[in-house]
């Protein structure tokens, strides 16, 4: 995978998907079925974040991404023009296990090695710590 | 497109696209008409799926919760090992009945 790849992409669902699928060829198979899934994963959750909640999905609304790879480790960065989302209230709470919503920071938590929220709350910084990848002979 | 098979009480249907955000209000329809015609036994089979967001999870949850109030219930069967760790680690093993491919552990 190239150093970074950085984008400026339209806030709906449809820049999303393209975007993943970026992504996705960009990783290539150079990390683990388990960094790649968990990679995506963060991606699309700071996306759809950034999009419905920051953008209120209005398609004219412009949302900033930058992955970045290195040795051992990956990088996404979402950034996007909203007010921010008061993460500090959300970090601890656990979604009730039948609720149909709430899941996307317990999942920046489970997939995440750490994450930072600038102090607005409209931007974070998702770290991964990759798995070491043995080539099957 | 997803298909669709009987059997009995129980309805499969074949996923044939990743459950996240982009995809879920077209299948939350097909399985809204699903539990529409009083199937009490839903399985989904995952085995085409590589992903899930929280919005898929969301939504199957809600599916989950509308097949309970019916008393029916909803399997997921054929989920990659990423699919099966993701639902474990989300707890959704605790609501519904989750497999996998059988090859998780090669």
């Amino acid at each position: 995978m190239k150093e970074e790849l950085r984008r400026r992409i339209s806030a709906c669902q449809e820049a999303i998907e393209s975007f993943c699928a970026e992504f996705k060829k960009w990783l290539g198979d150079q990390v683990t079925p388990r960094d790649a899934f968990a990679g995506e994963l963060l991606l699309r959750e700071a996306l759809v974040n950034a999009v419905e909640h920051g953008c209120q999905s209005n398609r004219l609304a412009q949302v900033e991404c930058v992955v970045r790879g290195g040795p051992g480790r990956l990088l996404i960065a979402v950034l996007d023009p909203g007010p921010g989302f008061d993460w500090r209230s959300r970090w601890d709470t656990d979604p009730d296990l039948l609720a149909c919503s709430g899941r996307g920071v317990l999942i920046f938590r489970t997939y995440a090695s750490r994450v930072r929220f600038n102090r607005a709350g409209n931007a974070v910084m998702l770290y991964r710590r990759l798995e070491k990848k043995i080539e099957r002979k | 497109m997803n298909t669709i098979t009987s059997s009995g009480e129980t309805i499969t249907l074949k996923l044939d696209r990743d459950v996240v955000a982009a995809n879920c209000s077209e299948l939350r329809e097909q399985l809204r008409q699903i539990l529409a015609t009083g199937s009490r036994a839903l399985v989904l089979d995952f085995s085409e799926v590589r992903m899930v967001d929280s919005a898929g999870l969301g939504m199957l949850i809600a599916a989950h919760n509308s097949f309970s109030r019916s008393q029916g219930e909803i399997s997921v069967t054929n989920c990659s090992p990423e699919i099966l760790e993701l639902f474990r680690s989300m707890r959704l093993h605790q609501h519904m009945k989750i497999e996998g491919t059988g090859l998780e552990n090669e």
